[in-house]
């Protein structure tokens, strides 16, 4: 079982009184890109809430590297091995693009290892090295975007949440974040992907499940949910 | 001659109101929070100074250090006993730890009459004499309370620009979630930010005691230079509060020498409504717009 990377298990999250994950379970293997699927308030975004810990009005059992975390603080995670980019790119407006990665690789050791992630993010990148002394929030979408990924992967993490990465994006610049998003996996790093874009999370993924009002209703191979009637007729709109 | 002494004055107690403003601001930008109980800690501060100045003759550096060290652990305790209960309980704790704050700021200045007494007390000054320029003239005191002012801001500066602390803070400050997802302790920036909020309105409650004297209720004379400084800054910003704070330091003194020294405080403040109506947010996003466009060429 050593190759399962993490593993969830009857999980279950609430607003208040209201139930939004409903015995939710989720494996994914080293390695693996594992893309999440599903219409505006299926439960994405609270799923990869409650893997982090952001999300703590949860039940049930989240085991990363076969050690229980959902009992802990959210900000050890990263120490871990678990990166999220959530919705909202998780990025500072107010500070530059280069105090953004810095900040990003607090929790490395050693000045030589920082410096060497930090080269390594602008080489990977460019763009954000052009642009360095810029305030986060006067880059464009995509640009911000290249700068929430970068921030992710700084520390280089085992396994990254990525939630909606393609949002707000222009159909030429989501094509250019599906290179970066495969670059990264190529680099060793395993992928959770949330995605409303179904087309390219298939074409990038290995396995998807299809999440519908807090459950999983559908999973198997990308091959399998592309001729997969429901799916097409749902989300891919043949 | 009057006209830029009157300039020399204000920028010298306006360089101890931006203390006073970025101490506050500080932890509004980090917690969402307003702290009521601030101009105490300034009070409890001035009363040490008073205690350790004037009783036990310690000289004045020491004071400072002494003061400021035991307003840090005051502050970053009343984070860790007072205000850490409430936000565990509840993730919208904004409003409960305002309340929480304005409970203590009654509670502190109530023990302390009962302790101290409701006189006034202090001493005339830490330091005699007056340096004269020939256009201007300035006391020592004065030229003293510029030097730690700069001082402190500058440290200020350079913790939060420089140190992993201090861009912990500016990422707790814009995006809580991104500094947790970034392997952030926010408890821990919590309390340190509140101690050091505390450590830094230790500075005016000992170098103006002289000037302002010490007695249980004072601190409603740095709480409402806080607040004006902080709005006309921006909330949160601390450029703007340094700014902020020269410009109240300007007004006040030029409506005391113009107008009246009675009116000093209401045409200081009638001053910062007018701005605030022109810049609702503050002048501190302003100034740091300038200079990213500065930046960009």
């Amino acid at each position: 079982m050593s190759h399962l990377l993490l593993q969830i298990d009857a999980l279950n999250a609430y607003y208040g009184d209201l139930q939004v994950l409903w015995e939710v379970h989720l494996e994914v293997c080293n390695e693996d890109i594992l893309a999440i699927i599903g219409g505006n308030g299926a439960g994405k975004t609270t799923l990869l809430r409650s893997i982090v810990g952001l999300h703590r009005h949860r039940t049930g059992s989240i085991r990363f590297q076969e050690e229980e975390i959902s009992h802990l603080p959210p900000h050890s995670l990263i120490y871990r091995g678990l990166a999220e980019v959530p919705d909202e790119r998780g990025i500072f407006p107010d500070l530059s693009v280069e105090k953004n990665l810095i900040i990003g690789a607090f929790p490395l050791k050693g000045s030589k290892t920082k410096n060497s992630a930090l080269s390594w993010i602008y080489q990977m990148f460019p763009i954000l090295q052009e642009r360095r002394h810029f305030l986060a929030r006067s880059l464009s979408g995509g640009e911000q975007q290249m700068l929430a990924l970068g921030k992710g992967m700084i520390t280089r993490p085992k396994l990254l949440l990525l939630d909606e990465p393609s949002s707000g994006l222009s159909p030429l610049m989501v094509v250019r974040l599906m290179e970066h998003i495969r670059r990264i996996h190529q680099e060793g790093t395993t992928l959770l992907l949330v995605e409303q874009n179904v087309h390219h999370a298939l074409r990038i993924a290995r396995r998807a499940s299809v999440m519908e009002n807090g459950r999983i209703v559908i999973h198997g191979t990308s091959e399998q949910l592309m001729q997969d009637d429901q799916v097409k007729r749902a989300y891919l709109g043949r | 001659m009057m006209f830029l002494q009157q300039i020399v004055n204000g920028l010298i107690i306006g360089a101890m109101y931006s203390v006073i403003g970025v101490g506050f601001t500080l932890i509004f930008g980090i917690m969402r929070i307003l702290n009521f109980a601030y101009g105490e800690f300034y009070m409890l501060a001035s009363y040490g100074a008073f205690l350790a100045y004037s009783e036990l003759h310690l000289p004045l550096w020491l004071v400072l250090i002494l003061t400021m060290a035991t307003l840090f652990g005051m502050g970053a305790m009343t984070e860790r006993t007072l205000i850490k209960p409430v936000r565990e309980r509840t993730s919208d704790w904004s409003v409960p730890v305002i309340m929480v704050t304005l409970g203590l700021q009654i509670v502190l200045q109530n023990l302390v009459l009962l302790l101290a007494g409701g006189t006034y007390q202090g001493v005339s000054a830490y330091l005699l004499g007056s340096l004269d320029l020939g256009w201007v003239i300035v006391s020592y005191e004065r030229l003293l309370i510029l030097g730690v002012s700069v001082g402190c801001l500058v440290g200020t500066w350079l913790l939060i620009q420089r140190t992993q602390f201090g861009l912990a803070m500016l990422a707790v400050s814009q995006n809580r979630e991104g500094a947790i997802l970034s392997g952030i302790n926010l408890q821990r920036v919590y309390t340190l930010s509140f101690g050091l909020s505390a450590a830094l309105v230790a500075i005016p409650g000992v170098m103006l005691m002289p000037l302002l004297y010490v007695y249980p209720t004072v601190g409603h004379v740095p709480i409402m230079k806080a607040f004006a400084v902080t709005l006309l800054g921006g909330m949160g910003n601390i450029e703007g509060a340094i700014l902020g704070g020269i410009i109240l330091g300007i007004s006040e003194t030029m409506a005391s020498a113009y107008i009246s020294a009675l009116m000093k405080d209401g045409v200081a403040f009638a001053f910062m409504i007018l701005i605030l109506i022109f810049y609702p947010s503050g002048i501190g996003p302003y100034f740091q717009e300038i200079r990213q466009k500065v930046i960009r060429q």
